[in-house]
């Protein structure tokens, strides 16, 4: 089969948006995960509730999509600083963390498909021409939507990525992921930082689920297909790295649209999941390849 | 020491990403030889000891137990080989009692012994390191010293050829300490060889047969305690401070 | 693996086989309407979670995956129904098998790199539930995506004939993971899982090939819930990927042994009570929504204050001592 080279191009450029997308998704993931320990599912379910907020918000009370984000991006901060003090509260392990944000997950499924309905939810009809009309870049077409996806990607992996590199706190979160206990008694205080760094990260899910909600249809089951490529961005990408987040995502779906182009679309979710494969079995390889050459700071536990 | 030595690392090397914390160490360890294996913080004294076990892969160099190649060996084919090891930080079993943790190295080491027979076993292993009354008792409640001993007498009880003991005696009082010292010099006797890190370089060369000093993940010095000490290159890397000897 | 008898197990045994009685001796009484459906659904809990704790219970290595062996075990019995003529047991003792190949096949790759513990351990069997859902509703062998109507094949047959001959099977593989899960908490080899959950490396110090002992067990544990697959095909009379993979599976599972607490062999099987019980009660509330909720409510709430779950409590009571030293 060949595929022309306009195809191709529409294709990869719209795995860079859905991309982009995914990489605001993963960054949270990435980040609680990477400098809190705290691998978050219930940040997808976080996310569709934006979408879902938004999508009542702009149907109900006819608000503009992007005023939501004064409502849930407060709001969703909360969340997180909330969920994040519960654990610590109750003093949860890794593994204990993961099976409550699990379970979160499936109860954030049956909340969302009692209040909003099982049924697909599209916002497409309420939003105005200026959103939805298409432009045209030479023989490309680009859709607002998936400008308003670049923006919000780059805005907040650059925002994330910048506030870890210059400032005190984010210095402090770095300190706090290689050695806890060595931060602690240079004064880093673990417990407000990694509170915030959940707020945040809620917060970027309201940011998120308005682009879920501009971009797609909404469903309760909308999660369980991002969790693969989230997952796998966030592990790709290094935990706890926005860039690699972002970087990451886009290169999946842009790898995911070009498979389906020559190969069976319903295959796809295979594709992410024999990268990861692929890279959790390699990553031993490079891993010893960097200790031969002593370059790069890799950490004993991985060895 | 003459023919094959029960242990030869010749040229270990041990990369952690950029840093080198092992950089192409050579020791031996003759039968029955009690070896004080001294150095600075981070000189890679523990390192060496978790390459030997096998708890660390080597970047480079061999490791010989009496002859064969156990560079790449799991860590429990080590322990069915001989070598022991306790834990500088004890780490006890949390969900099984004194006696149970015990227990495990002799149905699991060299002889697989069937449980219960283990558990009469090591009783006998619990009397010799004077923790007999604590037996049924859960680890989480022990004290320190207890911990430190239960380290030893899970070493033990794998009727090993060889003991690696980390820092058995930090942390203890004087008293604890001397009793340590005691049993550790009874090893001697029972034929067992052991490599013997400690903080307190005094305590380390009233026992020791011989001393290997380490500095910054290389070997600085080695021979007999009386000798190393007087070494002023050691003297040097203590910067006169820790050696009150 | 020497299997000398050990006198402490007399008791757990015979407490399993006068269960198993028990439940053969009651099937007249259910009938064959609800309660038989109802208890047959039980058991089959009860295996997985049993199972399920098994491995991780006893290694601490919490496997969200579970679903994926019950549900292969599933299509497995549903394409040998649906190909050849063969009776049950042929059906059965596939589906147990490829669980188990499956099983055994991920334990090798997956143990063999120490990085895959914890939380990683968890994503990577949950993604290879998606990736077991992907290659099955794509392999028209087993589904296809159109789904098998498991019923037609199985009409006129010995196990299709009743639920009552299900809840027979049902009780017969309740038993076989209870003795298991029994016999693992008194011998050399559940020892040797449970000093991996305490502390892998000195585990391996003291002697343990860790490896070997994880990836047999996975294998056991993956095997034992593709074994309840098989009569769940029988049951269900047409499976689809949607259902039989679906995540809940999984979840209750896991709620199923914690709750149940995992100190103990039997507190899967107290776990499995509670659960089915509670959430049959609340899906006479009306709503599979609020059922689902509230469990998973409930398995928050139970990990936040009873981490050793209902068995804990229970030794807490019977043994205050013993359960203060336990709890550190």
């Amino acid at each position: 089969m060949t595929v022309s080279t306009l195809a191709l191009t529409q294709t990869l450029l719209n795995g860079v948006f859905v991309g982009c997308l995914f990489g605001v998704i993963a960054l949270g993931l990435s980040l609680k995960w990477g400098h809190l320990g705290v691998a978050d599912f219930s940040h997808l379910s976080l996310t569709l509730i934006g979408g879902y907020l938004t999508y009542t918000l702009v149907t109900e009370l006819l608000w503009s999509p992007f005023l939501t984000l004064a409502v849930t991006v407060p709001v969703f901060f909360v969340v997180g600083v909330a969920l994040q003090w519960f654990l610590h509260v109750i003093k949860a392990e890794a593994f204990t963390s993961l099976l409550i944000t699990f379970a979160l997950f499936i109860v954030a499924e049956s909340v969302v498909s009692m209040i909003w309905s099982p049924d697909l939810l599209s916002l497409r009809p309420w939003l105005t021409d200026d959103l939805t009309q298409s432009m045209k870049v030479g023989s490309i077409s680009v859709a607002p939507i998936d400008v308003v996806a670049l923006v919000v990607a780059f805005l907040l992996v650059g925002s994330a990525a910048a506030m870890l590199r210059y400032t005190r706190w984010g210095r402090g979160v770095q300190a706090m992921r290689q050695d806890p206990g060595v931060a602690e008694t240079f004064g880093v205080r673990l417990l407000p930082i990694s509170l915030v760094v959940s707020g945040l990260v809620g917060a970027s899910a309201a940011a998120a689920g308005m682009v879920v909600a501009l971009k797609m249809p909404l469903s309760p089951g909308l999660p369980l297909n991002w969790i693969g490529i989230v997952v796998v961005a966030s592990l790709l990408g290094g935990l706890g790295r926005p860039v690699g987040a972002l970087v990451a995502a886009v290169a999946l779906l842009m790898i995911q649209n070009a498979w389906s182009l020559w190969f069976p679309p319903q295959w796809s979710p295979a594709v992410t999941f024999g990268l990861l494969f692929l890279f959790l079995a390699l990553s031993p390889v490079v891993q010893l390849v960097r200790d031969r050459l002593s370059s790069g700071a890799a950490r004993e536990a991985l060895v | 020491m003459t023919g094959t030595p029960l242990l030869k690392c010749a040229g270990v090397s041990k990369r952690f990403g950029g840093i080198r914390a092992l950089d192409g160490v050579d020791l031996e360890v003759g039968e029955g030889e009690i070896i004080g294996l001294v150095g600075p913080n981070g000189s890679g004294k523990t390192t060496l000891l978790s390459c030997i076990a096998g708890s660390h892969s080597v970047s480079s160099g061999t490791i010989e137990l009496a002859g064969h190649d156990i560079a790449r060996s799991a860590p429990h084919r080590r322990a069915h080989a001989g070598i022991a090891r306790t834990f500088q930080v004890p780490r006890p079993l949390g969900s099984f009692t004194v006696v149970e943790n015990v227990a495990m190295s002799m149905m699991f080491g060299r002889d697989r012994v069937a449980r219960t027979a283990a558990l009469d076993r090591a009783d006998l292993v619990l009397e010799r390191v004077g923790l007999d009354a604590h037996r049924d008792r859960a680890v989480g409640v022990l004290t320190l010293h207890e911990r430190k001993f239960l380290e030893i007498a899970r070493a033990l009880a794998l009727d090993p050829r060889l003991i690696l003991l980390d820092e058995v005696l930090g942390g203890l009082n004087p008293a604890e300490a001397a009793e340590g010292m005691s049993l550790i010099a009874s090893l001697r006797d029972s034929g067992v060889a052991v490599v013997y890190i400690e903080h307190n370089v005094r305590a380390v060369a009233s026992l020791a047969d011989r001393m290997y000093v380490l500095d910054r993940g290389r070997n600085l010095a080695h021979g007999s305690p009386e000798a190393v000490l007087a070494d002023p290159s050691v003297v040097a890397a203590y910067l006169g401070g820790e050696v009150d000897a | 693996m020497k299997l000398s008898f050990d006198p402490s197990l007399r008791r757990p045994l015979v407490m399993i086989a006068a269960g198993v009685a028990a439940a053969l001796a009651l099937l007249p009484v259910l009938g064959s309407g609800f309660a038989v459906t109802f208890g047959f659904q039980f058991l089959i809990w009860i295996v997985l979670a049993l199972s399920w704790s098994l491995f991780s219970g006893n290694t601490g290595y919490a496997s969200f995956g579970h679903g994926v062996f019950f549900g292969i075990g599933t299509y497995v019995a549903a394409a040998v129904f649906r190909s050849t003529e063969a009776p049950f047991v042929v059906a059965l003792l596939a589906a147990g098998l490829v669980a188990g190949l499956l099983a055994l096949v991920l334990g090798v790759a997956v143990f063999s790199s120490p990085r895959f513990a914890g939380d990683l351990f968890g994503l990577v069997t949950l993604a290879m539930a998606f990736i077991v859902m992907t290659i099955v509703s794509n392999t028209s062998f087993l589904d296809g995506g159109t789904g098998v109507f498991v019923r037609e094949h199985t009409d006129g047959t010995w196990i299709g004939a009743s639920t009552r001959h299900l809840f027979v099977v049902g009780a017969l593989l309740a038993g076989l993971a209870a003795i298991t899960a029994a016999v693992t908490s008194v011998t050399r080899w559940g020892a040797a899982l449970r000093s991996i959950r305490d502390d892998e490396s000195v585990a391996e110090s003291l002697g343990v090939p860790t490896y070997r002992y994880k990836v047999v067990a996975f294998a056991v544990s993956g095997a034992i819930a593709g074994l309840a697959g098989a009569p769940q095909a029988v049951f269900l009379g047409y499976v689809e990927v949607g259902a039989v993979f679906a995540l809940h599976i999984p979840l209750f599972v896991i709620m199923m042994a914690i709750l149940g607490g995992m100190s103990r062999w039997w507190g899967p099987v107290v776990g499995a009570a509670v659960v089915v019980a509670l959430r049959e009660a609340l899906l006479g509330l009306g709503s599979a929504e609020v059922a689902q909720i509230i469990v998973g409510v409930s398995l928050v709430v139970v990990i936040a204050v009873m981490p050793h779950g209902l068995s804990g409590v229970a030794v807490k009571v019977r043994k205050p001592q013993l359960a203060k030293e336990e709890a550190r």
